[in-house]
């Protein structure tokens, strides 16, 4: 049995109006299909990446997974359980099972707390353990995620720390609890280039020790390659193909899957080469394209596209692909 | 070997008096500041506790000494219009309205405050009608809401003070309510509460500790703002009961007397209510930044 | 001693060619507590018509210097030594008003942010105007608005477009229009800040097409400046890398990449992941970047190099030759080039 399954998740959130516009305009709210039907599976042990540019969902979709929002459509299901039909409550409990890893170490972190007591704060909601043991194991944390001497960092502040040891800090906080699923949001975007291969490497090496499922949300394919063995690639709130890394890389079917492989600046100027770049932007979440979401961008374009919805495909053993150049 | 990123951080509210200091004590002027505002204070507080031992005569006497009189050695601080001690006026006359002062400050955090942590952390359109009616309150001017209410409910200390302190809730309300729209969407706060936190843990925990400092500013602003009110009520005689001394009612006749040449009444009641003013400012301020983990 | 390409003995076709150049700079920043030295002795130059690509992460001083060459250091930071040598002007001497006519003219900055750089209240096109007529105001508005609509052209942006306000534009074209404004008043060097670190994948690649593109039709030179590599190997011809506000290495991209000779340099390129190879291992470089107000002794790098020695500790090392235009500061390299002295 998967470990997570997603079908047909959808978001939306309804565009901010005042109270005016709300009491006075005949039009009803317009919506941003932040998700607009995601569907895929995570067996115990991944580390699934959610690939995308802004405005794919990537972020909400990851959300929802550790059950922190609400979706408006669909179902998540969590070691067999679906976690949005739980009593609040029942969800509370089931959340210890499950937590978030941040993008930006700095805002993560609540200024006016110290570390070891922002690392224990999942232990002091949720934890089993008496305060008094509490804090041993916060000592150990510190020294597990690299944090040495843990005494020291136990007692100083966010804003005494680097980036690099602030994200630390907030995957120590993550596992605190013993987790079973991590959602990681970007987690080394805004952290310096030179430490973003410790940051990489500890959440690597957290989930081989604690056997934590991982989802890694990022729009750095290269980071997505080196850090998952399976891959989705979304667009405006779709899953446009995904499947095991290897697969993905070696024969990318979608355009935009080939699209984005082909923008990613190579580190290495013998590879330089000319570019098939696709035209335009992405448009915006409040009103997508009809039929398939890329179908105005895309250099292989059919009639059919810019029509139907196409659904996702196995075109080979777990590699997926929603797209009309490959018909079920 | 990780050595921690000290970063030194200037303090939040730079005041103009800081400037003009740290030439004097560098690094340690935020405690020589708060030092001195604490000294003000005390002196103040306990120059007003201490008034009937210390006053050396009774500042309701009229004709103790000739009127408008300079300072000298009988009076060291003059006497005022109705030959009353200057002295004695300045000692007493801080009791009544540091208690109003406080009284407004105390009323004002326990309703404002609360008010604005949870009408902005629920949000929505209650959250929308609570600043709408509040913003309504704001825009009266200050001193006529606080007229038309002792109009109504009788000149007492208790009475001025609720007067002038729903003046300011909606000031608090404002402050507290911006601060907590903007940390409310923080990952922090959203790490709180996937780390299980209830809602009056993050608003404790979370939201308080981050909104604290702005909320002295507001009271420092409230003092000595409530200070200069009830020296209006008193000019138009709905203040305090007109037999009490109080340096705001001198500052008001200090102005008449001042053409005359007479710059004691004025001079030494307005020195009080800056010492006063300063004094808290000083000690609120210095408190927020001590307290402000970024200085330490 | 050590010969630096400093000393070197130019011939006169290689003045020609050279467009800028930074001798020995060095810029601080005073705060009232702490004095971070944002620059120190940082000497590069930069030939007609080449693309260099500053590389460095945050604090190294890859954006202060881009600053500096446009003249831009304003307290609390200072130009504390040194000279920057454009087209054989001497810039750091001019005065106030002969440096706003270089600034904008011959060199250009092209800022990081769209999003911010712009004014929401203004429409591009009055943009241009302003700018264009800052600098010479005998231009009419007429004939400035002309000028937007052909470098607009150039980048895709319809001329219709003139008159629209900059929330009207995605983030993308908002990046045009920056870059638009840098070429307005078409100058021979761009100074482009980490012009696609605020834009998605795709975009980034269309913007540095166009880049490349607009390089050969406006004859410009170009110093770019990023953190990321893979950016430097497609456009850069010469790579400087700056690590805590010193000149770790300057090489050609190629040598750069295929002969890194700083340790810095070769760390961080193997820590780096790449969607090329199937490496399964980064290696990772311990610590983090240096406190510009509290750096290291000696040689910054040296808490995170795997090569440290004592000197590197108590010495800060000082440019070395290592190539053809080419220099790095270690002392791992000065047995190799010993006898230059």
């Amino acid at each position: 049995m998967p470990f997570l399954e997603v079908h047909d998740l959808k978001k939306f959130f309804p565009v901010q109006r005042s109270l005016i516009a709300q009491l006075f305009s005949g039009a009803s709210a317009q919506n941003v299909r932040a998700v607009d039907g995601v569907s895929f599976t995570v067996e115990k042990g991944d580390v699934f990446g959610l690939v995308g540019e802004s405005g794919s969902g990537k972020t909400t979709t990851g959300r929802i997974t550790a059950g922190l929002t609400k979706p408006t459509q669909g179902h998540v299901t969590v070691d067999g359980t679906e976690i949005f039909s739980l009593k609040k409550t029942e969800l509370r409990k089931f959340r210890k099972r499950m937590q978030l890893v941040y993008q930006d170490p700095l805002s993560s972190l609540n200024p006016k707390m110290t570390i070891g007591d922002a690392i224990g704060e999942p232990l002091r909601y949720l934890g089993d353990e008496k305060s008094s043991k509490r804090r041993d194991k916060i000592i150990k944390l510190l020294t597990d995620v690299g944090l040495s001497p843990p005494e020291s960092f136990y007692a100083r502040y966010p804003h005494q720390l680097s980036g690099g040891q602030r994200q630390r800090v907030v995957i120590a906080r993550a596992i605190s609890i013993g987790p079973e699923y991590l959602v990681a949001d970007e987690p080394v975007a805004m952290v310096d280039v030179s430490v973003r291969a410790q940051i990489m490497d500890l959440l690597l090496t957290m989930q081989r020790q604690l056997n934590l499922t991982i989802l890694l949300i990022t729009h750095d394919l290269a980071v997505a390659k080196y850090m998952c063995n399976k891959i989705a690639v979304m667009y405006l709130g779709k899953v446009m193909e995904y499947g095991k890394t290897e697969d993905l890389f070696k024969n990318p079917l979608h355009p935009y899957t080939q699209a984005l492989l082909q923008a990613v600046p190579i580190p290495d100027p013998r590879k330089r080469s000319e570019k098939k770049i696709p035209s335009g932007e992405i448009p915006s979440p409040l009103n997508p394209p009809k039929g398939c979401v890329f179908h105005p961008r895309c250099p292989m374009v059919l009639e059919r596209c810019s029509v139907d919805v196409p659904q996702l495909v196995e075109y080979e053993s777990g590699h997926f692909v929603a797209c009309h150049l490959y018909p079920r | 070997m990780n050595t921690p990123q000290k970063t030194r951080q200037k303090p939040q509210t730079v005041s103009v008096m800081a400037k003009l200091v740290s030439p004097l004590f560098g690094k340690g002027y935020g405690r020589a500041l708060m030092l001195a505002g604490i000294c003000m204070t005390l002196f103040v507080t306990g120059m007003s506790v201490l008034a009937p031992i210390i006053s050396p005569h009774d500042p309701t006497l009229i004709g103790l000494g000739p009127p408008n009189d300079p300072p000298s050695a009988q009076f060291p601080m003059g006497t005022d219009q109705y030959g009353r001690d200057m002295l004695s006026r300045i000692i007493w006359g801080g009791r009544f309205v540091l208690l109003v002062a406080v009284t407004a400050v105390a009323i004002c955090l326990t309703i404002g405050v609360p008010i604005g942590l949870a009408s902005a952390y629920a949000g929505g359109n209650v959250d929308r009608a609570i600043a709408l009616i509040m913003d309504s309150v704001y825009a009266f001017p200050s001193l006529v809401l606080a007229i038309m209410i002792i109009s109504v409910f009788g000149v007492s200390i208790i009475n001025d003070a609720l007067a002038i302190a729903v003046v300011f809730i909606p000031s608090y309300f404002r402050i507290v309510r911006s601060q907590v729209l903007s940390i409310k969407e923080m990952p922090y706060v959203d790490a709180g509460k996937s780390a299980g936190a209830g809602t009056p843990a993050v608003l404790l925990r979370y939201i308080w500790p981050n909104v604290i400092s702005s909320v002295i500013v507001v009271a420092t602003v409230n003092f000595a703002d409530s200070i200069l009110t009830t020296a209006g009520l008193d000019f138009i005689g709905l203040g305090l009961p007109v037999n009490l001394p109080d340096w705001g009612i001198d500052l008001t006749y200090g102005r008449q007397v001042l053409p005359l040449g007479v710059w004691w009444t004025i001079v030494f009641s307005g020195l009080m209510i800056l010492i006063s003013a300063l004094g808290f400012s000083l000690v609120s301020e210095g408190y927020a930044e001590r307290t402000n983990p970024k200085l330490r | 001693m050590k010969v630096t390409q400093r000393g070197r003995i130019r011939s006169f076709g290689e003045i020609l060619q050279q467009l800028l150049r930074i001798n020995s700079l060095s810029v601080e920043y005073r705060t009232g507590e702490a004095t971070a030295k944002a620059i120190q002795n940082v000497s590069i130059e930069l030939k007609r018509g080449e693309t260099l690509g500053l590389v460095g992460e945050s604090g190294s001083g890859k954006s202060t210097l881009g600053f500096a060459v446009m003249g831009l250091i304003r307290p609390p930071g200072y130009i504390t030594s040194g000279s920057i040598t454009f087209d054989n002007t001497e810039l750091l001497t001019l005065r106030s008003e002969q440096l706003r006519m270089i600034r904008g003219k011959k060199v250009a900055m092209i800022f990081q942010d769209p999003m911010t750089s712009l004014n929401p209240v203004k429409k591009i096109g009055d943009h241009f105007v302003e700018y264009i007529r800052a600098h010479d105001s005998s231009v009419s508005v007429q004939g400035a608005r002309s000028t937007a609509k052909t470098v607009l052209e150039d980048l895709g942006i319809p001329n219709s477009r003139i008159d629209d306000y900059p929330h009207q534009f995605s983030g993308g074209m908002r990046q045009r229009v920056m870059i638009g404004l840098g070429l307005a008043l078409k100058p021979s060097l761009i100074i482009a800040d980490e012009p696609t670190t605020a834009l998605d994948v795709i975009v980034e690649a269309q913007i540095l097409k166009q880049l490349a593109e607009l390089k050969s039709k406006y004859s410009l030179s170009l110093i770019l400046i990023t953190h990321n590599m893979g950016i430097v190997a497609e456009m850069a011809d010469r790579v400087a890398v700056m690590y805590a506000g010193r000149l770790a290495e300057v090489a050609s991209a190629m040598d750069i990449f295929e002969r890194p000779k700083h340790p810095y340099t070769q760390a961080l390129l193997e820590s780096i992941p790449n969607i090329l190879t199937s490496d399964r291992t980064l290696k990772t470089i311990p610590g983090s970047p240096p406190d510009l107000t509290d750096p290291p002794t000696g040689c910054p790098f040296h808490p995170r190099c795997r090569y440290v020695f004592d000197r590197c500790r108590n010495e800060v090392p000082q440019p070395i030759v290592t190539g053809n235009e080419s220099e790095a500061e270690c002392f791992l390299l000065e047995g190799a080039k010993a006898c230059h002295s």
